[in-house]
């Protein structure tokens, strides 16, 4: 887009001219092209993305077809975790330096950024949970933010649901035009057996995350890292016995009051703060104002249970559900948000593949062009 | 603007009600109802959200073929499709005829806004037999009408410059549909087409409009006439009488009503040089907007090169477009067309859809109707 757009202006000032040639200039009656041409036309005198980093998640790896596509819908932020399979690295740790550089490298190869770690090495559970060896999970944490750094990475997106992380009752339930679609009830695992883990008290992983952040958070700033914590999924008080505490906006103000830092800083999942109960661009503006959102999930979500939080609910597509995207994408706007942000779930349409849910590709495709119909929007507003 | 806001607040009243219908339709499979507490609490907005199609917003639409299967429909309906257009059968058009296309989509949930008629070069070259196809056009304006068609779009070509067409690489290796007018400029006339000139095209354009507008208009039926696209001015040999500004000025004066209007297309605006938002605005005013093709282009000299791009490029400003056509109701088709070629597309059998090269097909459609949808609720919320 920006060869072709330099390409335009290029061209546009021999036009001055090419006009003159025969019937045509009599019917140019305004001089609308010339004027366009020299400042910029249409809308290349915005911020591409209004100056967010379109990112895309490719959790099932290093996907062609995809990689290929998103690039076509001009999208060229890469997040993913780090697998040193990806990268013929079999026998070295993720967390290392060369694993690190090496799957930064394989993502610039095929023309991406990757600019957001989300997944592999995930950081382990006896950190969350406070058990032995848990010093060793945090050194080995803190070696990954510098191999990160060094490889120009800055964002790391965890989370503190140990034990049992994402989770969803359904994973196939029909949306609009049976489109495929997750979804969350809490009824139906009420009753569930405790884990091996027993009870896991909200105490415990408060405790456990103030370790943690005490630990890492002065060598996150050292090295210009940025940790941002998604919070649980599904938000519900806890899951066969294990508590979880990322569940409201309270406790995220919690969070960021515990290790005051700008490298202490969450990940505005909208989907989940919307289903604690409380409206994204208030959130958006309490933590982007204190420039602390570091990496946005847009994504779009429909309680069904009529509580707060929401104990009963599904995933939609970005235009329907319950959240006002146009309201959404305007406070990030506001905020100055220049960070990544992606799609997050979308549904699984016809014609593409329910193994990974919430991935669909064409479903991404439908997502990209909303998000940069509002992107583009919420810049022309005041035009 | 303000009009419209008010209007679109008083629906959301009702919207409420409709909700589970119309936005989420999805819910109602499982027979459960939205909490709509949660939903107004969230919003906090001026509209009520999820910004669905209103009475007074345009018509987001797809275009399928007549004898679309239910997983076509369905797709269509997965990225928010309500409302669909086609090429109409072959005329004349019956009332039972239409009704039976129009049905088989509205019990997939998708409602017929459009079909272009077509069958009628007798007409366009003041041939003999050319009363015989105004007989049929009109016949079929009243079937329209009988069966609820709103609009019937239509073409006026000599002979279309398809040979200008060809692919240009664009980002990420998908495709424009680039046109350039200097080495087809000079192709001949076709022998059985032979060699129209401008007068000649305009007094059988001339006659046909006397001839079907009023039957439009008692039908209740919108007439709209897409532009001449390329825009150039001759085509192998003959005239392109749909082809400036001055010409579309021109076709809405000589029957004045509403039944004889345009496709507002914001894409072939620009290919003449023109300013999309301001022609709109002319041609909306008017009334005379029947139907919009919302696509966008970047031109490196009007009417005889350009691109078609993507929506979010080019120089088509399409916020401002949609704006002004929420601010003055319009509420009429709105096609978001030509999707790019997507290697998605290119790699499935049947997956390319256009004639045109450098177009794709479903997923490039998909980003399209996403973006407009965006565009839709941006303008309905400012």
């Amino acid at each position: 887009m920006k060869d072709n757009r330099r390409d335009f202006i290029k061209k546009s000032t021999s036009l001055a001219a090419a006009v003159s040639i025969g019937s045509i200039a009599s019917s140019i009656a305004n001089p609308l092209l010339l004027k366009e041409g020299r400042s910029g036309s249409g809308v290349s005198n915005l911020a591409k993305d209004a100056g967010m980093q379109a990112s895309e998640a490719y959790f099932s790896g290093m996907n062609e077809r995809k990689i290929a596509l998103l690039k076509q819908m001009d999208v060229f932020g890469a997040v993913g975790g780090i697998n040193t399979k990806m990268v013929a690295l079999d026998d070295a740790k993720p967390y290392e330096e060369k694993s690190v550089a090496a799957v930064k490298n394989a993502w610039s190869k095929v023309g991406l950024n990757f600019n957001v770690v989300e997944g592999p090495p995930s950081l382990g559970e006896k950190t969350k949970l406070g058990l032995e060896g848990r010093d060793e999970e945090i050194a080995n944490f803190i070696t990954f933010m510098k191999s990160l750094s060094k490889a120009g990475v800055d964002v790391i997106c965890y989370n503190w649901m140990p034990v049992i992380s994402w989770y969803r009752t359904d994973k196939a339930r029909p949306g609009r035009g049976g489109a495929l679609v997750t979804a969350f009830d809490y009824e139906v695992i009420k009753d569930a057996p405790l884990t091996p883990y027993g009870v896991v008290t909200k105490e415990t992983l408060w405790k456990n995350l103030e370790y943690f952040l005490k630990a890492v958070i002065p060598e996150a700033e050292k090295v210009g890292m940025k940790l941002a914590m998604h919070p649980d999924d599904p938000q519900v008080d806890s899951i066969k016995g294990v508590s979880r505490i990322m569940t409201s906006v309270e406790n995220f103000k919690k969070l960021v009051d515990l290790v005051p830092s700008p490298s202490n800083g969450i990940t505005m999942c909208q989907g989940n703060f919307s289903l604690m109960g409380t409206d994204i661009p208030s959130v958006v503006k309490y933590f982007g104002k204190r420039k602390l959102i570091h990496f946005v999930h847009f994504r779009n979500v429909q309680d069904l249970s009529g509580k707060k939080p929401s104990t009963k609910f599904t995933e939609t597509f970005h235009d329907e559900g319950q959240i006002d995207m146009y309201a959404a994408m305007k406070a990030y706007y506001d905020i100055g948000f220049k960070g990544p942000i992606r799609p997050d779930h979308v549904p699984t349409m016809a014609g593409d593949s329910n193994d990974f849910p919430g991935y669909s590709t064409i479903g991404s495709l439908f997502a990209w062009g909303y998000i940069k119909g509002l992107m583009e929007s919420v810049q022309k507003r005041k035009a | 603007m303000s009009d419209n806001r008010r209007g679109f607040i008083k629906k959301g009243a009702t919207l409420a009600a409709s909700f589970s219908a119309a936005g989420v339709s999805g819910y109602a499979l499982s027979g459960e109802t939205v909490n709509k507490k949660s939903i107004k609490d969230n919003v906090g907005n001026k509209i009520e959200w999820p910004v669905a199609d209103n009475p007074d917003t345009p018509r987001i639409c797809v275009g399928l073929s007549m004898d679309a299967d239910e997983k076509t429909m369905r797709q269509a309906k997965q990225i928010g499709i309500d409302y669909v257009l086609m090429g109409g059968p072959k005329i004349p058009w019956t009332e039972e005829g239409l009704r039976t296309i129009m049905n088989r989509f509205k019990e997939n949930g998708l409602t017929v806004i459009n079909m272009m008629i077509g069958g009628h070069p007798n007409t366009i070259y003041g041939r003999e037999g050319r009363d015989a196809e105004i007989k049929n056009i009109q016949d079929s304006l009243q079937a329209a009408g009988a069966a609820g068609l709103p609009v019937v779009e239509y073409n006026f070509y000599a002979d279309r410059l398809m040979e200008g067409y060809y692919e240009k690489k664009a980002r990420g290796g998908s495709g424009y549909t680039a046109f350039d007018y200097a080495p087809v400029k000079d192709l001949s006339a076709k022998p059985e087409i032979g060699i129209h000139k401008t007068d000649e095209l305009w007094n059988n354009l001339t006659y046909f409009l006397k001839a079907v507008i009023p039957f439009a208009e008692k039908a209740g039926v919108r007439m709209a006439l897409h532009p001449n696209d390329p825009p150039i001015p001759v085509s192998h040999g003959s005239s392109q009488i749909m082809a400036t500004l001055k010409d579309w000025k021109r076709l809405i004066s000589i029957v004045d009503s509403p039944s004889n209007g345009i496709t507002f297309d914001c894409g072939v605006t620009r290919e003449m040089g023109e300013d999309p938002v301001e022609v709109c605005k002319y041609f909306g005013e008017r009334d005379r907007i029947n139907h919009v093709h919302y696509r966008n282009v970047i031109v490196e000299q009007p009417y005889v090169k350009y691109s078609e791009v993507f929506l979010d490029e080019g120089q088509v400003n399409m916020f401002d477009v949609m704006k002004q056509l929420i601010s003055m109701k319009y509420k009429h088709g709105l096609y978001p067309e030509h999707p790019r070629a997507l290697d998605y597309d290119r790699e499935h059998p049947g997956g390319i859809k256009n004639q045109y090269p450098g177009g794709g097909g479903y997923t490039g459609e998909t980003y399209n109707v996403g973006f407009a949808r965006a565009m839709m609720l941006a303008v309905l919320s400012m």
